[in-house]
């Protein structure tokens, strides 16, 4: 039974509140200073971890193959623990649903306009090797007499096999592809035909990455290779990061459960129990006015 | 003796960084773990500072076991 001094309000719906988003059901209860702590401390620890993680410590599921037919699905144990913390658990869920859905898979065309940053190789820019290449990519879908085209350009730097770096500006049309929207990796691969360079005509090809939104691979399930990168960049920091981030759900359980039965031990300002009972035996030595002993005027 | 000692201790150093992650951590587990037990929030902290010493203590003396255990490997 809690104190009556804390204020559970409907416990039941607390408790809800503290496992979506810690802290808020002890602010509904009017718990301040608890809320305040129980936000700071669980956001933070889970925050943190994630950022150190490279955002990748929250998944359902870790996959391997990645050839996109044979795709081994293995459960993330570490998953339990993030439970804990309602909203990114089910975040997690949601994004292994738009992970699994039919139109996340690479792609031959464009929804709309992509500008973005690139980085990769240029093949057939300097003969027989690729050029390294880094900048701005801007493509979009045009009409052509052989149907929607993927065309655009690309204006950035490249490293010359000399060592130079020099300003590189290709245009680029068909032969395009890009990888699926959604996945762990922060990166997603791209290819296109060059068909002009500095240099002249080209009939070369553009291999690379654009960056994936924060949206677009959070929560999304890790692939082996992601996590194996993040082991070897990362060594001990990355397992730190996945340790912040279950503690931080296994402790939403125990805020949890302060919103919905109160303090486990009392409100704090008991007396410990040896000096209630050395109280008690006092009172009882003590003599007890009986009403007989009352005088009345 | 420093000189005698440094090949020893580098390798602490080393990982000095990532060790010092485990005080805010003790520190949060500390808080939210005494929040949950009483309501006042002095008790809260007088319990929370306990705690994290204890924890500290008991990390400290790990640490002294493993270090003595490694020192002739």
């Amino acid at each position: 039974m809690a104190d009556p001094r804390v204020p559970l309000k409907n416990p039941a719906l607390a408790a809800v509140l503290a496992y979506l988003f810690p802290g808020a059901g002890h602010l509904y209860q009017g718990r301040i200073f608890k809320a305040v702590l129980y936000a700071v401390c669980i956001w933070g620890m889970f925050l943190y971890g994630m950022q150190k993680s490279g955002w990748s410590a929250l998944h359902t599921h870790q996959i391997s193959g990645g050839d996109g037919r044979s795709l081994r699905w293995q459960r993330n144990w570490g998953f339990l623990t993030h439970m804990g913390i309602g909203t990114p658990a089910t975040f997690a869920f949601l994004q292994t649903k738009r992970f699994q859905s039919e139109s996340n898979q690479p792609t031959r065309q464009l929804s709309g306009e992509l500008v973005s940053d690139f980085r990769g190789i240029a093949y057939d820019i300097v003969p027989s090797e690729g050029l390294s290449v880094s900048g701005r990519i801007r493509l979009n879908t045009r009409q052509t007499e052989y149907g929607p085209e993927v065309s655009g350009v690309f204006s950035g730097d490249g490293l010359f096999p000399d060592g130079d770096v020099k300003p590189v500006e290709l245009e680029l049309e068909g032969g395009f592809l890009i990888g699926p929207p959604c996945a762990g990796d922060d990166a997603r691969g791209l290819e296109i035909d060059i068909i002009k360079s500095d240099a002249g005509p080209s009939s070369g090809s553009l291999n690379g990455i654009v960056p994936r939104s924060l949206f677009n691979r959070v929560g999304m399930p890790a692939t082996e290779q992601q996590i194996e990168r993040l082991h070897g960049t990362q060594g001990k920091g990355y397992e730190l990061a996945l340790v912040y981030t279950w503690i931080a759900g296994l402790l939403n359980i125990l805020a949890v459960w302060d919103a919905y039965a109160g303090p486990a031990y009392g409100y704090g300002d008991e007396q410990p129990e040896s000096e209630g009972e050395s109280e008690k035996e006092t009172d009882e030595d003590s003599p007890v006015p009986s009403n007989t002993d009352t005088v009345n005027p | 003796m420093v000189a005698t000692m440094l090949p020893t201790l580098l390798p602490i150093f080393a990982n000095l960084n990532v060790s010092w992650h485990l005080v805010p951590l003790a520190a949060m587990i500390s808080l939210v773990y005494s929040a949950s037990r009483v309501e006042l929030p002095a008790a809260i902290i007088q319990r929370s500072v306990r705690l994290f010493l204890t924890i500290f203590l008991f990390m400290g003396v790990v640490f002294a076991i493993l270090w003595v255990l490694s020192l002739g490997l």
